[in-house]
């Protein structure tokens, strides 16, 4: 019974042991980011505290293509308010941007009828035409 | 990072001296860090607006006044444990886990859709913003989730001046390395070392950002302190871990009841501290109105409904892979081979079982999609009881194959200088 006990034990210790992150050790590339991380940062850097930005992103269905996208810039854009262009149920809602001061689109083919403010990685900040 | 981390100590140190005199140097270093952490997160919720200066201030302040009395009572630090071979395996895969959090950027939808986008918003709010808990647009945030893990990413970042996802994803790595140094301590000297690096994995969260760290070793702690008699210590970690994720709100009614299975029936009402320390995000949270999911609208029918989608639920079940399955079969078989001496361990095991039938019961409950709900959760969810489940599986086989010679009194002595409180129920039983 006690050479058994040694044999499990050993097999739960190797089987425990979980070497992915040690393989990475040897995994010298630097650390990548999002290009819609590196669009938002700048988003967030050209917009003031407090400002509302709307998210237009063109994607059919809200879970779980625009929700990424939605969510995201609410992450990454610490103090402003982050106005969703569609709802949970799919619905779209452009009267929204009637309210908003900057729309952050991200890979539109079709340039928006607003101010452009700035334009890079994939995307354009622009400013509500008043 | 390390201005922050060494307030944390700073705080977390005289609270590991006061609450565990008879920890030894590897426990009080992992003891610290998880008080200091739970610490510092009731010092944010505490305070009503926030400042690097306000913050700092009410930190040393609280940890001058806990110094002010554990300076008197002096550890009863035991002689420096010499590493095992084994333990550079250990140190190994926590350095591996360091450097894997702090060097990818965080993909884990639930980092920036909740924990840390949580920490982020408060940290730009300077306090905990209820007004953006409240809206109802903000609710794909869990607004109603306990806050020690965001509050920590904000102190850290608050102390750093800066938002930086990385550094923040070392926070996953401390976690896991503070309960390691605590199961170390735990583990029967004989075969803690190589024991330790079997399960040093579960510990390293790979949901690197998110609070399964965290509640794993508060979780883990608190049972193991509970199963060591350390009533007090047990239950504050318990009461910690419900202030990180509501599933530690039922690890806390699991190990009542398991405490109750065990024959320990006196002890349950010792685990009130654990509701107290949980207590003040519960008022906040019922007074802004912060609803649970699972338990918000028709539950009843809710489960009705979902109990009636079970063939199709235990499909998805059997469908979900574990982290580490090799792992999960070793023990499986070891609980098996080793049945009749699994009741040594009892109380954590029942904790574990209990606490997994909390989740299936938060599976039927769930207003999300059945199978979706399953295949985002599963395996993470029983990653949570993973290390406690392991630490009483290799505890038996371990002592197996030890001969069945438990650690003496007088080892227990040598190791530390004063004895320890209380010893294990088994290890009293066999040294009496």
């Amino acid at each position: 019974m006690r050479f058994l006990a040694g044999l499990v034990f050993a097999a739960i210790v190797v089987c425990g042991i979980d070497l992915r992150f040690v393989r990475e050790l040897a995994d010298f590339r630097p650390g990548t980011t999002l290009q819609y991380d590196r669009f938002l940062r700048e988003v967030a850097r050209r917009t003031p505290p407090g400002a509302s930005v709307a998210i237009h992103v063109s994607t059919r269905r809200f879970e779980p293509d625009y929700a990424y996208y939605y969510y995201r810039a609410v992450y990454q854009l610490p103090g402003r308010r982050a106005i969703p262009l569609k709802d949970p149920d799919d619905r779209d809602h452009p009267e929204r941007l009637a309210d908003v001061e900057y729309i952050a689109a991200w890979a539109s083919a079709t340039p928006l009828p607003h101010q452009r403010v700035w334009s890079g990685n994939h995307g354009t900040l622009y400013r509500r035409a008043r | 990072m390390i201005v922050a981390l060494t307030q944390v100590l700073i705080l977390g140190l005289p609270l590991a001296i006061l609450l565990d005199r008879a920890a030894s140097r590897l426990r009080l270093l992992g003891l610290s860090f998880l008080l200091g952490s739970g610490a510092v997160s009731l010092v944010l919720l505490a305070l009503p607006r926030w400042s690097p200066v306000t913050v700092t201030a009410a930190v040393l302040a609280l940890s001058a006044m806990l110094w002010s009395v554990a300076w008197k009572r002096r550890p009863a630090f035991g002689a420096i444990v010499r590493p095992h071979p084994a333990d550079y395996g250990t140190l190994l895969l926590v350095v591996a886990h360091a450097r894997a959090a702090t060097r990818a950027f965080f993909d884990e939808w639930d980092f920036w859709a909740i924990w840390g986008l949580k920490g982020r918003v408060f940290l730009t709010h300077r306090g905990i913003d209820w007004a953006w808990l409240e809206t109802p647009a903000n609710a794909f945030a869990h607004p109603d989730y306990p806050p020690l893990l965001s509050l920590n990413y904000a102190f850290y970042a608050m102390q750093a001046g800066e938002w930086n996802d990385a550094r923040l994803g070392l926070v996953t790595t401390l976690f896991g390395a503070a309960v390691l140094l605590l199961v170390r301590d735990f583990f029967d000297e004989r075969f803690a070392a190589w024991a330790t690096l079997g399960v040093a994995s579960l510990a390293l969260s790979p949901w690197v950002g998110l609070a399964e760290a965290p509640l794993i070793a508060y979780g883990t702690a608190g049972l193991l302190f509970l199963r060591s008699r350390q009533l007090l210590l047990g239950a504050l970690m318990l009461g910690l871990a419900a202030c990180t994720k509501n599933e530690g709100l039922t690890l806390v009614a699991a190990a009542a009841g398991a405490l109750a299975l065990s024959g320990r029936w006196r002890d349950v009402p010792r685990l009130w501290p654990a509701l107290a320390v949980a207590a003040p995000w519960q008022v906040m949270r019922a007074f802004h109105a912060l609803p649970t999911d699972l338990l918000a609208g028709p539950v009843q029918q809710r489960i009705a409904a979902n109990v009636a989608r079970r063939s199709e639920f235990f499909g998805a079940l059997a469908a979900e892979r574990p982290v580490q399955p090799e792992l999960w079969i070793a023990l499986l078989v070891a609980m098996l081979l080793f049945a009749r001496h699994l009741g040594r361990e009892r109380f954590v095991l029942f904790t574990v079982a209990l606490q997994l039938a909390f989740y299936l019961a938060a599976f039927a409950s769930t207003p999300k999609d059945l199978t979706w709900h399953l295949e985002t959760a599963a395996a993470r969810l029983l990653e949570q009881m993973a290390l406690p489940l392991a630490f009483a599986v290799l505890s038996v086989v371990g002592v197996e194959y030890g001969g069945n010679r438990f650690r003496t009194q007088k080892e227990a002595t040598a190791k530390y200088a004063s004895p320890p409180r209380a010893l294990p129920e088994h290890d009293r039983r066999c040294t009496s």
